[in-house]
């Protein structure tokens, strides 16, 4: 870790994510998804990691669980993943076993992906308990019902012996966040856990995972492209592009004054409610994101940003702190008006 | 009069079971659907998965034949249509689906398949063909070279701009877009939704636009109607929804919906248990068993769609009439 005196009055780290580099080996060559992503989870936070398909941000989660196929993907030489005092990068699968679902536990978007199809949800939840606890069987079933329960599921008793396909869409999810938290996690990474579902259901989700970030102190990664969910429940925002992290923000002063020029245009693009935004065009973003295996040598946005001069084709940008809790990657961050 | 028309639609898939594979239910998708879209103007259908309105849309352009009700398509009634009296109206009414990639052959380049559409409806001459393939790719802004690229060539906007080309091909008047930028990135959706207003200006579209997200409904349509449980709850202008909407549903739609700024984030709010199972509605509002403001009249008989002024319908006993 660093030991700039600022960091010191920063809230506990949970988790310190530090030059991340995923590589893939594919037919076409090495495949770099993520570069050099360095970011901190504050303990009890929410932290929003957003971007568009294919930024990287998926592939920053799995990377931190090590759930990428070991024999294709490699690991920059410096690439650090502390939690606490450990690297979980130089841990082997066995040892990575028993933080996972334990110390870090992880939310899919598709909660019917997630949960096997031919076991009792008291089976799955048992599970986990298990394999990582001491507790005697009729313990561990109280405990399964006890976490249903905590997630809202009513009559969990009932609940206990049925099987996912028996579960609505939003009762399975919260079926795999009691299985999140049956271990009581100091790390819970959700990706995209509302995507799947109405608003009105995913209102619910939101204002579980809010209540129980408070009620049990867990830090939330939560990886998502909606911002409007990031702005209902995130602390501070982490935006990706092309597998960089391009801007670190506390939330409200990324959405009220963006620095770089894709965050700013991501936020624009956005349709606006009112009488007068009605039918206006809407912002948008010029071109594609660049090919993963054709990446612009320096600023990876630069075909697409508006504000481009000679010296962003020339010479990529590196992460630059603005303030304490404030960083961006441009050579030319936008100025508040 | 309106464009299209449609009246007390109604669409129900049976459920066989038993050893004689008798009708044992029906899932009522889509229960006595009543709206009208004038020319020129564009219609939003909101709802939550499984209210209904993709069903709505697919029956209404008779993908799925309608178990009862009509539809009335500039003055011709057409659920009652052959297949081939129906032809000429399928010329006239488009529909564009949300996944972009899975309504594209994947064994045809961008050319045929546009190729096959207007060969078959014979939209210009077999010689005029070229040109006019070539017109709609710059029409949906494709680059010329796109004619000759399979479906997997393409991102995800530019399938979708392909869709959108192939949909335009036989010079529609109406078109019904089922959620087309739902599987988009927002930077993406804007261009669509920028290609979309566009066109709708230059062809003079009239537009059914299905879709579950509140914002882009805002945005891109005049009016909308809001579905739950196979019913429209609600008709209203876009103008002022969050002032106007009066229908228990609809004002928990508004209120689930994330905004976009930190500084509004509010307790959020929560609409408390599922929508009932299509199969086996209520008999009273079908939105009694979450509605907060509910009596022991919404339980056993359903509200009719009320007019409460020019621009506005809503079916709750809640909200008086003249409201």
């Amino acid at each position: 870790m660093s030991t700039s005196p600022a960091t010191s009055t920063a809230a506990e780290v949970a988790l310190s994510v530090r030059n991340l580099t995923t590589s893939f080996r594919t037919d076409r060559g090495i495949v770099t998804a993520v570069e050099k992503a360095s970011f901190d989870l504050h303990r009890g936070e929410a932290l929003g990691l957003v971007g568009e398909s294919g930024c990287g941000k998926s592939v920053t989660s799995k990377s931190i669980m090590r759930l990428l196929p070991e024999h294709i993907t490699r690991y920059g030489k410096d690439s650090e993943v502390m939690l606490g005092p450990d690297n979980l990068m130089g841990y082997s699968g066995r040892q990575m076993r028993d933080i996972r679902g334990n110390r870090i536990a992880m939310i899919f978007q598709e909660p019917m992906t997630a949960l096997n199809p031919v076991f009792t949800v008291g089976w799955q939840l048992d599970e986990a308990l298990k394999y990582h606890t001491k507790l005697g069987r009729s313990e561990r079933k109280r405990r399964v019902i006890e976490l249903l329960d905590m997630v809202e599921i009513p009559s969990p008793e009932k609940r206990y012996s049925e099987f996912p396909h028996q579960l609505s869409g939003g009762m399975r999810q919260r079926v795999v966040i009691a299985m999140a938290l049956a271990c009581e996690p100091e790390i819970l990474i959700a990706d995209e856990p509302t995507t799947a579902l109405d608003v009105t259901i995913q209102a619910q989700i939101l204002k579980l995972m809010n209540d129980l970030r408070e009620r049990t102190g867990t830090a939330i990664l939560l990886i998502t492209h909606d911002l409007g969910v990031v702005a209902q429940t995130c602390d501070r925002v982490v935006v990706m592009y092309a597998g960089q992290v391009v801007e670190q923000a506390p939330v409200r002063e990324l959405f009220h004054n963006p620095s770089h020029p894709y965050t700013r245009a991501l936020l624009r693009s956005i349709p606006r409610s009112g009488k007068k935004e009605r039918g206006k065009r809407l912002a948008t973003i010029d071109g594609i994101v660049p090919s993963l295996t054709n990446m612009p040598p320096a600023c990876r946005f630069a075909d697409r940003c508006d504000c481009r001069e000679d010296r962003c084709t020339a010479e990529p940008p590196h992460l630059v702190q603005l303030n304490e809790d404030r960083s961006v990657r441009c050579h030319f961050p936008v100025h508040s008006d | 009069m309106p464009l299209l028309e449609v009246n007390n639609l109604t669409k129900h898939f049976p459920i066989r079971g038993g050893i004689l594979n008798r009708v044992v239910a029906n899932v009522q998708a889509v229960n006595g659907v009543s709206l009208q879209i004038e020319k020129g103007e564009t219609l939003g259908v909101i709802g939550e998965s499984g209210c209904g309105k993709s069903t709505l849309g697919k029956t209404i352009i008779r993908l799925l034949d309608a178990t009862a009700g009509t539809v009335r398509f500039d003055g011709v009634e057409t659920t009652q249509l052959s297949h081939a009296e129906l032809m000429p109206m399928r010329r006239r009414m488009q529909f564009i689906f949300q996944d972009p990639y899975s309504s594209l052959n994947p064994r045809m380049t961008a050319e045929q398949m546009l190729r096959e559409v207007i060969r078959f409806h014979d939209v210009v001459s077999a010689e005029a063909t070229a040109d006019y393939i070539g017109e709609l790719l710059e029409t949906v802004q494709l680059r010329k070279d796109a004619r000759h690229r399979y479906p997997h060539e393409f991102s995800g906007g530019q399938r979708q701009r392909l869709n959108i080309a192939r949909a335009l091909a036989v010079k529609p008047d109406f078109i019904i877009a089922d959620e087309p930028v739902s599987a988009l990135d927002v930077s993406v959706q804007a261009q669509i939704l920028n290609l979309l207003m566009d066109l709708r200006e230059k062809f003079d579209l009239t537009l059914m636009f299905v879709s579950h997200d509140l914002k882009v409904v805002e945005h891109f349509c005049d009016r909308m109607v809001v579905m739950y449980l196979g019913t429209v709850v609600e008709r209203l202008s876009c103008d002022d929804i969050y002032a106007q909407a009066k229908h228990p549903y609809t004002r928990a739609l508004l209120k689930s919906n994330p905004i976009n700024d930190p500084d509004e984030r509010g307790e959020l709010f929560i609409l408390e248990g599922e929508v009932p199972s299509p199969r086996n509605p209520p008999a009273g509002c079908p939105f009694a068993s979450r509605c907060d403001q509910v009596e022991e009249r919404c339980l056993s008989e359903r509200p009719p769609l009320v007019q409460l002024n020019d621009s506005q319908q809503v079916a709750c006993w809640a909200v008086p009439a003249g409201s």
